[in-house]
C-alpha cells in the first residue's frame, strides 16, 4: 500500500493534502514539527515524501539533507512545496536531493500527477 | 554609440541601381572611400551624409533611421543567449546586420522590447533583493502564500472532488472561512508595514529625533545630535582608532566593555565609536541599536543575519531590553537567533534623573553587537535562543512570546 508522509504545518493544507490522498486510497502520515520529521520518517517508512520548506524548529532543506545522508532513506522519493520560488531557493531544494520542487500555490491535480509520477518512477 | 549606416548606404545603392564609382563621383569621393564607408570602416556623418541620402531618394535621417552599434550589440547578444538555450538559430546570427538594414523599424521595435525586458528584470532584482533584506515583508508573504494555498487547494476539493460527507464538507466550509479572515488581516498587516516604510521618509518631526540608518559612506552625518554633538565623541574619535584597537586586542579581546574600560572611556560613546571603524582582519563588524524607555528606536545600524527593528518593538529576549530595566549594569549574551547564527551582544542603560520632577527618566539602552561562530561550550556568557518580532518568530515554545506566530494564529 502506498504511503505518504505528509511533513507540512499548516493545518488547513494538511486537511486538504489529507483528503485528496486518501481519496486515491493511499495511507497518509503526518508531521508537522521539522524537528521530529527525520525520526518519524524512519519509522513510518513512507512510500514518499510531501516535504514543506518552511517548518517549525527545523527547515525542510535540513530535513532533506538528513534523510539523504541515511542509506536507509537516501533514496526516498521527496516533493517539496514552498511559497519562496525563486531561482535559488530551487537551486538550493536540488542541491540537498528533492525529486521535485512545486511552488505553493498549487492545483491539487498537479500535486497528485506529480507524486503519481515520483511513485512510478520509484517503482521502475 | 556609432551608427552602422555602410550596408544601408549600399543596400540603397543598389536599388537606385547606381554603381560605387557612380554615386561616388555625384557626392564628390572616391570610390575607394566609399567602399570603405559602406563596410563601416569610415564614419560618415554631416554634409556628405546628407549628400548620399539625397542621391539615393532619402534625407540623412532615413539613411540613418538611429541604428547604432549599441543595437546592434543588444540584437546580438539577446540572439546569442536564445541560441545556447536552442530557441534560435545560432546560423543566423551573422545576418544580424542585413536584419537592420532592410528592416530598422522591426529592429528598431525589437530593440526597444529588449530594453524593456532588461528593465524589468533589473525591477524585478531589484524587488527580490529587497524582499530577502526584509523579513517581515517576506514572512507575510510566506503567510499569504500559504493561506491562499489553503483556500486553493480546499475550495478545489468541494467544487472538483464527487461525493463528499456533509460533516466533511462542512468542516472545509468552515476551513476556507478561516484562512480568509487570516488572509485578509495578513493583507493588512502589510499594509501597515508599508504605511510605517512610507512615514520613515517623509520629513523629519521636529519634536522626536529621526531614526537614522548608517551606511559606510554617510556614517558620521548620520550619528543621533546626541552623539554627533557631543565634544566627548570628538575625543573618543581621536582615541579609538581601528588601529589602536587592533594593537591592543590582547587586552581586550575586542570586548566593547573591555575596549571602553581599556581607554577609560564610557561605554555608550565607545560602542557608538566602534560601530564606524571599517571592519578589519582581526577587527569585526559592529552593528548597533540604540532605543529609549519606550523602546523607540533612536539609531541603528545592522549587520549579518540579525534584523533590527525600525521603530519599535523586537524580541523581548535580547539584551538591550534586560539593560533597560538595568540601567549602569552591563548585560552580555550570546543571541542564538532563528536563522541559526550566533551574535555576540553586549548593552548598557544610562538614566537621565535629572528632569522635571513630573517626568519620568529619561532612559536610553544601545546594544552593540558582532557576529560569531558557534559559542565554545566552555563560555561563561549565556548563550540565548531569540527572535526577531513574535509574529514572525516560528519558536513555538517560546515562554516570552506576546504575539501569536502569524502562520499558526486561529482566525
Amino acid at each position: 500500500m502506498v504511503r505518504i508522509c505528509v511533513i507540512e504545518d499548516e493545518p488547513n493544507i494538511i486537511e486538504a493534502m489529507r483528503y485528496l490522498f486518501e481519496s486515491e486510497g493511499w495511507d497518509v502520515v503526518v508531521v508537522s514539527d521539522g524537528a521530529k520529521a527525520v525520526a518519524a520518517v524512519h519509522e513510518i517508512r513512507p512510500s514518499l515524501i510531501v516535504l514543506d520548506y518552511m517548518l517549525p524548529n527545523q527547515s525542510g532543506l535540513a530535513v532533506a539533507r538528513e534523510l539523504r545522508e541515511n542509506k536507509e532513506t537516501e533514496g526516498l522519493p521527496i516533493l517539496m512545496l514552498s511559497a519562496k520560488g525563486q531561482h535559488k531557493d530551487k537551486e538550493q531544494a536540488q542541491l540537498a536531493g528533492i525529486n521535485l520542487f512545486m511552488t505553493k500555490p498549487f492545483a491539487n491535480s498537479e500535486l497528485l500527477d506529480n507524486v503519481k509520477q515520483l511513485l512510478a518512477a520509484d517503482d521502475t | 554609440m556609432r551608427l552602422m549606416l555602410g550596408a544601408r548606404i549600399q543596400s540603397f545603392r543598389k536599388q537606385n541601381k547606381l554603381s560605387q564609382a557612380e554615386l561616388a563621383k555625384r557626392v564628390g569621393i572616391s570610390a575607394s572611400y566609399l567602399n570603405l564607408i559602406e563596410h563601416d570602416k569610415r564614419a560618415v556623418a554631416g554634409k556628405l551624409l546628407s549628400d548620399i541620402a539625397r542621391q539615393l531618394g532619402l534625407r540623412a535621417d532615413q539613411l540613418s533611421r538611429g541604428i547604432t552599434t549599441d543595437m546592434i550589440e543588444r540584437l546580438q547578444q539577446t540572439a546569442r543567449r536564445f541560441a545556447s538555450e536552442g530557441a534560435f538559430q545560432p546560423a543566423e546570427l551573422s545576418q544580424i546586420e542585413q536584419f537592420v538594414t532592410h528592416f530598422p523599424g522591426w529592429a528598431h521595435l525589437l530593440d526597444e522590447q529588449i530594453k524593456a525586458h532588461e528593465a524589468g528584470e533589473k525591477l524585478n532584482e531589484l524587488l527580490s533583493d529587497r524582499m530577502s533584506h526584509d523579513p517581515v515583508l517576506a514572512e507575510t508573504l510566506h503567510i499569504m502564500l500559504s493561506n491562499i494555498t489553503a483556500i486553493r487547494s480546499t475550495s478545489e476539493l468541494l467544487t472538483l472532488q464527487g461525493a463528499m460527507a456533509d460533516e466533511q464538507r462542512a468542516k472545509f466550509t468552515r476551513n476556507i472561512f478561516q484562512e480568509s479572515k487570516r488572509l485578509s488581516a495578513t493583507a493588512e498587516k502589510l499594509l501597515l508595514h508599508f504605511d510605517s516604510k512610507i512615514s520613515l521618509t517623509e520629513p523629519e518631526a521636529t519634536t522626536s529625533p529621526p531614526v537614522s540608518d548608517v551606511t559606510k559612506a554617510e556614517a558620521q552625518p548620520n550619528l543621533p545630535a546626541s552623539v554627533r554633538n557631543d565634544e566627548t565623541f570628538h575625543h573618543v574619535r581621536q582615541v579609538i582608532t581601528a588601529a589602536r584597537v587592533m594593537e591592543t586586542h590582547k587586552h581586550h579581546q575586542f570586548d566593547p566593555f573591555a575596549i571602553a574600560a581599556y581607554f577609560e572611556l564610557s561605554p555608550r560613546l565607545t560602542f557608538y565609536r566602534l560601530s564606524e571603524l571599517e571592519p578589519h582582519e582581526m577587527l569585526p563588524a559592529f552593528g548597533l541599536l540604540e532605543i529609549d524607555n519606550a523602546s523607540g528606536v533612536l539609531y541603528r545600524k545592522e549587520i549579518g543575519a540579525l534584523r533590527l527593528p525600525s521603530r519599535s518593538g523586537a524580541c523581548p529576549r535580547w539584551p538591550i531590553y534586560r539593560a533597560l530595566s538595568s540601567p549602569g549594569h552591563p548585560v552580555m549574551m550570546r543571541m542564538h537567533i532563528n536563522s541559526g547564527e550566533f551574535v555576540n551582544a553586549f548593552a548598557i542603560a544610562e538614566s537621565d534623573e535629572r528632569r522635571h520632577i513630573h517626568l519620568p527618566p529619561l532612559t536610553k539602552a544601545v546594544m552593540i553587537y558582532t557576529e560569531m561562530t558557534a559559542p565554545r561550550p566552555d563560555s561563561y556568557v549565556p548563550s540565548v535562543n531569540v527572535g526577531f518580532h513574535c509574529s514572525i518568530c516560528a519558536r513555538t515554545n517560546c515562554g516570552d512570546r506576546r504575539e501569536t506566530y502569524a502562520l499558526l494564529s486561529e482566525g
